[in-house]
C-alpha cells in the first residue's frame, strides 16, 4: 500500500467522521422526537380507549331521556284524554241545565198567560190554584233538585280539570331533568372532543405529553342554549321509589340536626364527629334501600324528614 | 307570604311557583341562578322563604345558602332545596350548609306543601 492509498483511506475516514457529525444531531433529534411521541402515542391510545368506554354510557344516558320523554308524553297524553273527556261531560251537563233555564223560563211565562187570559175572561183564578201549586212545587223540584245535581257534577269535573292540568305541570318537571341528562351527555362530548383536539394539538407541536384532564368541579356546567348545570344522575332521579322517604328519614334525626348544626366554629375534631355521625345516620337511613339499589347511595324523602324533623 | 323562588330552568320554577299558587302564595321573586337571587336580595328585594334549587351555573344553590347564612340581614331566612340530588354525601353538605329542609325532584305539590309547612311551623 502506497502513501496515496493511505491518504485516501484516512480521507474515507474522515468524510465518515464528518458525516458523523452531521447526522448525530439529527438521530439525536429522532430519538428526542421519538421519545416526546411515544407517550403521547399511549396517551392518545387510552384517551381513545377511555372515551369509547364512555360513549356506551352516553347511549345508555340518551336511551334513558328517550325513554324518560316517551313516559312522560304518555302520561301527559293520558291527562290530556282525561281533561277531554271531563270536558265532554261538563259540555253536555250545561246543555242539560239550559234546557232546564229554559223550561224555568218558558213555563212561568206560560203560566202568566193562562193567568192573563182567565182574567180577561172572567174566569174564577181560585179554580186554578191546584195546578198553579202543582206548577209551583214541580219548578221547586227541578230547581232544588236538577239544577243542584247538574251544578255539582259540573263543580266535581272542573275539580278533576284543575287537578289534571296541575298533574301535567307536574309531570313537565321532566323537561328539567331530561335537560340536565342532556346537558350531560354533551358535556361528555366536548370532553372527548377536548381531549383529543389537546392531545392532536401536543403531536403537532411536539410539547410533551398533555397535562389536561376534565374539569373535576362538583358543579358541572354544560353549554346548549344556555348554561346547563346539571347533575349526571339526574335521570336516576325519575326511577328511585322511596328515595325522598330516606331523605325525610335523615333529615328528622334532632341529635343530626343538632351536630350539623352547631353554631359555634366547629373544630376539626367536631366535623369529624359531625361527620362520623351523619355518615352513621346515613348509613342506617341508607341500609333499606341499600339492599334494593346497592349501587346508587341515594336518600329517600323519608329520610330527609328524619333528620329535618 | 312572600317567595324567592331559585332555579335556573324556567320550567322549574314556573311548576313551584304554580304550585306556590295552588297553596295559596302568589307573592313570588324570581332568580335563574344562585348570584342573580343574592343580588336580588342585597338589592333589598324582601322575601320570607327561599325555596332553591342546587345545580346552577353562575352559583348554586349550596354556595346561595351559605351566603344566606353568613349574613345577619338574610340568615333567618328558611330555605327549602329542591333538586334532583339525592345522594348521602349531598345531604350531608345540605345539612351542614343550614338548610331547613329538602326535596328530591321530581317531587308533588303535596310533598313540596308538606316540607314548606314543616319549616313554617317550626
Amino acid at each position: 500500500m502506497d502513501i496515496a492509498d493511505i491518504q485516501s483511506k484516512v480521507n474515507e475516514v474522515k468524510a465518515l467522521f464528518v458525516l458523523a457529525q452531521r447526522v448525530i444531531p439529527f438521530v439525536e433529534d429522532l430519538f428526542v422526537f421519538i421519545s416526546e411521541t411515544s407517550p403521547l402515542l399511549e396517551e392518545l391510545n387510552t384517551a381513545i380507549k377511555d372515551n369509547l368506554k364512555k360513549m356506551p354510557n352516553a347511549t345508555k344516558q340518551l336511551t334513558k331521556v328517550t325513554q324518560a320523554t316517551e313516559t312522560a308524553s304518555t302520561e301527559i297524553m293520558d291527562t290530556v284524554d282525561r281533561v277531554n273527556d271531563d270536558l265532554y261531560k261538563v259540555i253536555k251537563e250545561l246543555e242539560d241545565f239550559k234546557q232546564i233555564q229554559d223550561q224555568v223560563l218558558v213555563n212561568p211565562l206560560k203560566l202568566l198567560e193562562t193567568i192573563a187570559l182567565s182574567i180577561t175572561e172572567g174566569k174564577d183564578l181560585s179554580l186554578m190554584l191546584d195546578d198553579i201549586n202543582l206548577f209551583i212545587e214541580r219548578t221547586k223540584n227541578v230547581t232544588n233538585n236538577e239544577h243542584t245535581t247538574i251544578i255539582s257534577n259540573i263543580v266535581g269535573k272542573v275539580n278533576e280539570i284543575s287537578n289534571d292540568a296541575n298533574s301535567i305541570i307536574n309531570s313537565l318537571q321532566m323537561q328539567d331533568i331530561t335537560t340536565q341528562q342532556l346537558a350531560a351527555v354533551n358535556n361528555l362530548l366536548e370532553n372527548v372532543t377536548s381531549r383529543l383536539n389537546g392531545i392532536m394539538d401536543h403531536l403537532n407541536s411536539s410539547n410533551g405529553p398533555s397535562t389536561n384532564t376534565t374539569k373535576d368541579d362538583s358543579i358541572k356546567v354544560s353549554k346548549l342554549h344556555r348554561d346547563i348545570a346539571f347533575d349526571p344522575d339526574a335521570i336516576d332521579s325519575m326511577t328511585l321509589e322511596g328515595r325522598q322517604d330516606d331523605i325525610d328519614a335523615m333529615f328528622a334525626n334532632p341529635d343530626a340536626i343538632n351536630m350539623a348544626l352547631t353554631p359555634d366554629e366547629p373544630t376539626a375534631e367536631d366535623e369529624e364527629d359531625t361527620d362520623a355521625l351523619l355518615n352513621s345516620f346515613a348509613s342506617q337511613a341508607a341500609a333499606p334501600a341499600a339492599e334494593e339499589e346497592a349501587e346508587v347511595d341515594e336518600f329517600s324523602q323519608d329520610d330527609i324528614d328524619a333528620l329535618f324533623g | 307570604m312572600r317567595f324567592l323562588v331559585v332555579d335556573d330552568s324556567p320550567t322549574m320554577r314556573r311548576i313551584v311557583i304554580n304550585a306556590l299558587k295552588a297553596f295559596g302564595y302568589t307573592e313570588v321573586v324570581e332568580g335563574g341562578d344562585g348570584q342573580e337571587a343574592l343580588d336580588k336580595l342585597n338589592a333589598g328585594e324582601v322575601v320570607d322563604f327561599v325555596i332553591t334549587d342546587w345545580n346552577m351555573p353562575n352559583m348554586t344553590g349550596l354556595d346561595l345558602t351559605k351566603a344566606i347564612r353568613s349574613d345577619d340581614r338574610f340568615k333567618h331566612l328558611p330555605i327549602l332545596m329542591v333538586t334532583t340530588r339525592g345522594l348521602k354525601s349531598d345531604i350531608i353538605e345540605a345539612l351542614k350548609a343550614k338548610v331547613n329542609n329538602y326535596v328530591v325532584k321530581p317531587f308533588t305539590p303535596a310533598v313540596l306543601k308538606e316540607k314548606m309547612d314543616a319549616i313554617l311551623n317550626k
